[in-house]
This record gives C-alpha cells, sequence and structure tokens, in this order.
C-alpha cells in the first residue's frame, strides 16, 4: 500500500486554538476550560446560522488553510475533499430541535436549527466558505481518517481535509455519569488534518505508514478476552513490518477497555515510553481522543522529539510513533505515524 | 488505484419499505407501479403541510418508551439483517470467523434521534432515563456486534439523503483495497416527527403523491424504512458458492459548495460525481443503461439532476432511461441510496427498469428517456444511482452484471 501523508494538522481543544499552544500547554497548569471562546472569521450570513459544534470546525480550518494557502492555491477545487466526522454531532442544536418538536407546533420548528440533525451542515458551511467541491461526507465516530485514506488511495482526491470534533454538553455528560460512566474530565475538540498522496512526501510533517481498525464488541466483563484478543491482533498488525516504535500514544480512558489497553501496553511495549496521559491534560474528549492524540504524535514528529510532560519527563528524539483509541461504535483504531 | 484491487460483488439483498417488507413484496409492487405513499397513520399530521408518507406496512410500534424493548429502527435493524441472512446464505458464525476482514457500513439520518426523542419527552414528564441519551449512538451498532458478529471496523454514515449511496461507497473501497473480504451495508431511517417537522419547516412537502420530473411538480414525500446488502469480494463469494446478485463497479462523490441546502442549479456538483463514478468504474457514459434518479419531485433537484444527466449522456447513440421511484417509496432520507441500489440490482437481475410511474407531463430531456409507467424490459448491463443532499453532498455509484 502507498502512504498517506499528513501535511499539517490544526486543532483547538481547552489547552489552545493551534498545535503549537497545544503543544506549548500541555502539562502545564492552564485550568481545563469547558466552554472556552475561540474566534472565527466566516461571512456574516453563514455564521449567523451556524452552532458552536459548527463554528469549531470552521475556526480550525481557517487557520489551516491559511496556513497552507501556497499548496492548496494549485490544485483545483474539485480536488480538494472534507471528510469529517463526529461521535454526538451538533448534540445541543439536536436537543433544541426535538425540543421544539415536542411541542407538536411545526410552525415554530426552525429549519436552521433542523439542517444540523444531519450533523452534516458544518461540511456544507465549510465547502461553501473554502469554495471545495471535491469529495465530501459526514461520518459517525472517529474514523474520517480511514476513509480518506481509501480516497486519496482511489486518487479522487489530491488533497483532503479530515477532521474530526466533539463540542462539549452538559447534558450529555451529566447523562454519561448517571448512567453508571465512570467518572471523567470531559471536554471538547476538534482536529483537522490535511492528508495527501506520495506527491506532498518532501512537504509532509509525517506519514501514515499503516492504520489498522478492529470493533471491539460489547464493552462488556464477558466480552473482555475477546476485546484483549482484538486490541493485541490490531496492534501486532499495525506493527507487522517488525520495525520498533520511538513511543506510544494511547487513550487510557478510566473505564474497562481503557483499563484492558494500559495493562496490554505495558506489556507489549516494556522498553518503550508509553503515553496515555493525553485524555486527562486534555480532558476526554470523546471521538476525538485518538484524533488529540494523532495531533500530538504528529507534533512529536515535527519537533522530533517527544513532549516530556506527556512522557513522564522523557525526551528523546522519534521518528515512529504508534497512537491507537478507539470510539463510541466500538472501533478501535492503530495508527502509524513516521517522520 | 494498485493493480491487484478486488472485484465487489452483491451476494445478498434485504429490504423494508413503503410498497413492501421484502424482496417479494416490492418487486411485486415495482411491477404494479403501486405506491406506498399514503396518509400517515404514525403520528398527528393535522398541523403539517402534508399528511402523505410512504409508511412501512409493518406491526411495528411508531415509539417505544420502555429502554429494554427494541425501537422501531432497531426492529426495523433487525428484521433486514434476517433477510440478508437468508438471502445470502451466510451465518454469523462466517462472519464472526472472518474477524477484522467483515466490516459494517451503515447509513442513517435519525436513526438515532429516536432515542433523543424519548430522551426529551421524558424530561418533559419528568422521568429522566440518561441512558437513553448517554448511549443512543451505541444503539445503531449493537445488533452488528451481537447478532452479526462483525469483528472489522464500523462506519456510520451521516450525509444525510446521500449517506445511503455513500455507506456503499465506504465498503466497497475497503474491500477492492484488499482490506477486507466482506461488508454488511445498511441504510435504515425509521418515520420520525424529528424529521417531518424538519421538512415542514422547508417548505416543500408534497400534498399528494409527488412526481419527480414532471414540469408541475410540487415537492417530496417523506418515507421510510432501509434496504441491506451484503458486498463481498469476488473471490471470497466464489470461494463460498455464494449467489451473485450483481457486480460493484465504481462510485462518485463530490460538494456542490453551493448553498446549505440547495443543490447547485447548474447541475455541475451532479455532473462531477456521476463522471466521477463512471472513470472509477472504467465505463462511458453509453455503458449506463439505466439511472435510479434522485428525483425527489422538489422543483431545484429535478432540475439540477436533469440538467447534470443532459450533459453527461449528451451524444450517447442510445439514451439511457431515467427513472425516480420516490413516487413510490417516498423519500426515505439516509436510507434513500440504499432502497434505490436494491431496485437496480433488481432491474439488472429482473431485466426491467423502474420508475416515474406517476409522471404526467414529463420535463424536456434530449439525452435521456424519462420513463412513465411501471417498468419497462431492459437488459441493464450497467445502472446508476444517484443521491443528493444537503450541505452539498453528491454520490453516484454503478452496479452492473457481473462480469
Amino acid at each position: 500500500m502507498k502512504d498517506l501523508y499528513i501535511l499539517d494538522a490544526g486543532c483547538i481543544s481547552s489547552l489552545g486554538d493551534s498545535m503549537d499552544s497545544c503543544w506549548e500547554n500541555i502539562g502545564s497548569e492552564v485550568e481545563l476550560e469547558k466552554n472556552y471562546d475561540f474566534e472565527v472569521n466566516m461571512p456574516p450570513k453563514l455564521k449567523r446560522s451556524s452552532d458552536r459544534f459548527s463554528k469549531m470546525y470552521m475556526s480550525v480550518l481557517e487557520k489551516l488553510v491559511n496556513n497552507n494557502k501556497e499548496t492548496l492555491e494549485k490544485y483545483p477545487a474539485e480536488r480538494i475533499g472534507t471528510i469529517f466526522s463526529s461521535e454526538y454531532g451538533p448534540v445541543t442544536t439536536n436537543l433544541l430541535f426535538a425540543r421544539e418538536v415536542l411541542e407538536k407546533e411545526p410552525e415554530i420548528c426552525s429549519p436552521a436549527k433542523f439542517s444540523n440533525t444531519v450533523a452534516n451542515a458544518c461540511v456544507g458551511i465549510a465547502c461553501i466558505d473554502h469554495g471545495y467541491k471535491g469529495v465530501s461526507t459526514m461520518l459517525q465516530g472517529s474514523n474520517s481518517l480511514s476513509f480518506s485514506e481509501d480516497l486519496i488511495k482511489e486518487d479522487k482526491a489530491d488533497l483532503i481535509f479530515s477532521a474530526f470534533a466533539d463540542e462539549y454538553s452538559e447534558e450529555v455528560v451529566k447523562a454519561l455519569h448517571d448512567a453508571g460512566d465512570e467518572p471523567r474530565n470531559y471536554s471538547e475538540n476538534c482536529s483537522i488534518f490535511l492528508v495527501g498522496n506520495e506527491n506532498f512526501k518532501d512537504q509532509s510533517i509525517c506519514s501514515i505508514k499503516k492504520m489498522v481498525n478492529m470493533n471491539l464488541g460489547s464493552n462488556t466483563k464477558e466480552n473482555e478476552a475477546t476485546n484483549e484478543r482484538r486490541i493485541r491482533k490490531c496492534i501486532e498488525r499495525c506493527l507487522s513490518d517488525g520495525k520498533p516504535v520511538d513511543a506510544v500514544l494511547h487513550t487510557s480512558t478510566d473505564d474497562r477497555i481503557g483499563r484492558l489497553e494500559t495493562r496490554i501496553m505495558k506489556d507489549m511495549f516494556p522498553e518503550v515510553p508509553v503515553s496515555g496521559k493525553a485524555n486527562k491534560l486534555v480532558g476526554d474528549i470523546m471521538g476525538s481522543s485518538i484524533n488529540m492524540n494523532l495531533v500530538l504524535g504528529t507534533m512529536c514528529l515535527k519537533k522530533k522529539e517527544l513532549n516530556d510532560k506527556l512522557f513522564d519527563g522523557v525526551k528523546a528524539s522519534c521518528k515512529r510513533i504508534l497512537v491507537t483509541g478507539y470510539d463510541i461504535l466500538g472501533n478501535y483504531s492503530c495508527v502509524l505515524l513516521e517522520a | 488505484m494498485e493493480s491487484n484491487k478486488q472485484r465487489v460483488v452483491i451476494t445478498g439483498l434485504g429490504i423494508t419499505c413503503a410498497i413492501g417488507n421484502n424482496k417479494e413484496e416490492v418487486l411485486k409492487s415495482l411491477y404494479e407501479g403501486k405506491t406506498g405513499v399514503g396518509k400517515i397513520t404514525l403520528f398527528e399530521a393535522e398541523k403539517l403541510t402534508s399528511d402523505m408518507f410512504g409508511e412501512v406496512k409493518a406491526d411495528i410500534p411508531y415509539r417505544v418508551r420502555e429502554l429494554d424493548k427494541p425501537s422501531r429502527m432497531e426492529i426495523l435493524t433487525d428484521r433486514l439483517i434476517d433477510q440478508l441472512l437468508e438471502d445470502s446464505g451466510i451465518t454469523a458464525e462466517e462472519i464472526d470467523s472472518l474477524d477484522e476482514r467483515a466490516i459494517m457500513s451503515m447509513a442513517t439520518s435519525v436513526g438515532s434521534n429516536t432515542h433523543l426523542i424519548e430522551y426529551t419527552s421524558d424530561i418533559a414528564e419528568g422521568k429522566y432515563i440518561p441512558q437513553r441519551f448517554a448511549d443512543y449512538p451505541k444503539y445503531m451498532v449493537k445488533p452488528f456486534q451481537d447478532k452479526l458478529r462483525i469483528g472489522g471496523q464500523y462506519f456510520i454514515n451521516n450525509s444525510a439523503c446521500s449517506a445511503g449511496t455513500t455507506a456503499i461507497c465506504t465498503a466497497f473501497s475497503k474491500i477492492r483495497s484488499g482490506e477486507c473480504d466482506l461488508a454488511v451495508v445498511v441504510g435504515i431511517d425509521p418515520a420520525t416527527e424529528f424529521s417531518t417537522y424538519g421538512f415542514n419547516s422547508m417548505k416543500n412537502m408534497n400534498k399528494g403523491v409527488c412526481t419527480p420530473f414532471d414540469k408541475n411538480r410540487t415537492g417530496i414525500n417523506l418515507g421510510e424504512g432501509g434496504a441491506i446488502l451484503l458486498l463481498e469480494s469476488y473471490e471470497h463469494a466464489k470461494e463460498r458458492n455464494a449467489n451473485i446478485l450483481a457486480e460493484v463497479y465504481g462510485y462518485g462523490i463530490g460538494n456542490d459548495a453551493y448553498h446549505r441546502t440547495s443543490p447547485d442549479p447548474t447541475g455541475e456538483g451532479a455532473y462531477r460525481t456521476m463522471k466521477m463514478a463512471l472513470k472509477d468504474a472504467g465505463l462511458e457514459p453509453e455503458d449506463i443503461d439505466y439511472v435510479n434518479a434522485h428525483g425527489t419531485g422538489t422543483e431545484h433537484n429535478d432540475a439540477m439532476e436533469l440538467k447534470a444527466m443532459e450533459m453527461l449522456f449528451e451524444g450517447n447513440k442510445e439514451k439511457p432511461v431515467v427513472g425516480s421511484t420516490k413516487d413510490l417509496t417516498g423519500h426515505c432520507l439516509a436510507a434513500a441510496g440504499m432502497v434505490e441500489a436494491a431496485f437496480c440490482v433488481m432491474a439488472i437481475n429482473d431485466k426491467k427498469v423502474w420508475g416515474n410511474n406517476h409522471l404526467t407531463e414529463a420535463e424536456d430531456t434530449e439525452n435521456a428517456e424519462l420513463l412513465n409507467k411501471p417498468y419497462r424490459d431492459k437488459n441493464v448491463r450497467y445502472a446508476m444511482s444517484n443521491s443528493f443532499a444537503f450541505a452539498g453532498h453528491s454520490s453516484s455509484i454503478i452496479i452492473g452484471q457481473c462480469g
């Protein structure tokens, strides 16, 4: 298989509104904010009808577009794609619309809120604002990078903005806690990768050497043996070239699968710096967890060294990093990044 | 694309929609041109601009208030899975043995919203069931984890009305690249007040049965239901002696970058997507015998789609037959692309084309034949199915006889 290349990445999280600011603030005393402010420059008409979920995407995308203007301008709009994903989508808007529907008065239902029910209004807004007409869709979960890989390798696009976002919702978090979920420090995030084919090798930060995905099935005690077998298989297949990795970034949530994964990591990588800290430092960001880790992994490769705040004081050089994570659909993903 | 790409075939089909609850019933309705669109019975429609809807005719409750009982979405899913197992001859054990080499690709717009509606209703009534809200994305994948034991990657496509077609595209790419051997592809959208009120607010509901591509068309009918397909690599299908129904050849997806809810009126976005599908399939416009159009019956969609097809098929010696089946089923939203791909498979197998049974005064076309009767005989070598959506998403897929 040909490699996929990451030209650039952008993110917004409680730690900052760019890769650099997140890198600088990680492990600092910055207090995790759930509803932080961020800037977004959009045409007023689009801005007026956009919710916070869409604005998160737009804010990150705008910076990424500006940083890569020269490259993007070389390619026709039809060859630049937008593949977005989210676990809960624009949940605040969906709740508002659901409550309008409960009134049983169709005339009070706002079309602006309805268009967000399909979770994809943000893609449309991004495409309208920037004029991108290439491959485009919206996925639920965290696997937009996996589909982007296929589209690039099938030559359906030269460049794709592969994006992930989940917005913070007090109501979701309360429901998660009340439903018996173990206490976590939930936050929100949007991460976007600009990916391309081998033509971008020289200007890329790193390549995605391999991506392996499996579904773990239900997160129950009875299913733990299957969970363990699949996690191990996924990692082994991702590292099937037999070459060592310099570090591992995993999500390490405080739940059954998170604890299982932590145990497997200690077992499989006894000599390698392994970090499951991002979730604690950035906040648990649901579907975006793996993607925030991918941002941090990409950043380590850009800086050519591990962030010691992430890796318990280890500040070694790095060229190959394994990033793992799982989403609400049960997908477990392993991504091998190589500078 | 590498030269070692796998061929992808369809070896199982299940369907439930307004015109039937299985392949045989649906086929009978297609031959008869019988519409399933009628007055809605599932919920109050008095205050809506239209009470016409393509309901699934089955004894399935509209709302299920108890958390431990399956929702309408989950019952529909379960029934489709049963149909697929029977039609494809595959077993859950065989799927389980494939581990990560079996994947799932789903399309839904409001499937998970059934739980959201119940959650908000509960709250309004002073009840609080947090699991309903906390876990709502999980309910959709559970049947595929528990009943089919699919161990590979799960995709859920939410790109509204193009999601069904795009769900097939995603699965097709994964098999073609050799990443997996098999994919269960499913599109389901149940009737909800959520989507009905939404479309109502956009003022595009038809008061009668919709008439796609008619000069006097006045809007859409919503529908519900879904379809399920088993996609396999040709080698895997041969190995297990599967009955091959059709082959998937290629697809295109894109974005109009024009408006949040309206398509680019020039048709250029749809044209690009169809061109991409042809290029991907290694085919020419002349190879397409049948187009199952998106054809919603709205002024803007149908005008745009016809313009795109006029561009695409210009110069063809033989015009492809173009049909929309939404006058029979209603618009099944994210499931529409799946239902219509199933109709394409049936067209290929039965050597018939379907669509536009309610057309009385057809729009003028030069390069496409708009069918205006339930069906006509035609040897369909390759069929194209189009889906267009809010946010400018577009998707076209080419399905044909197994070569």
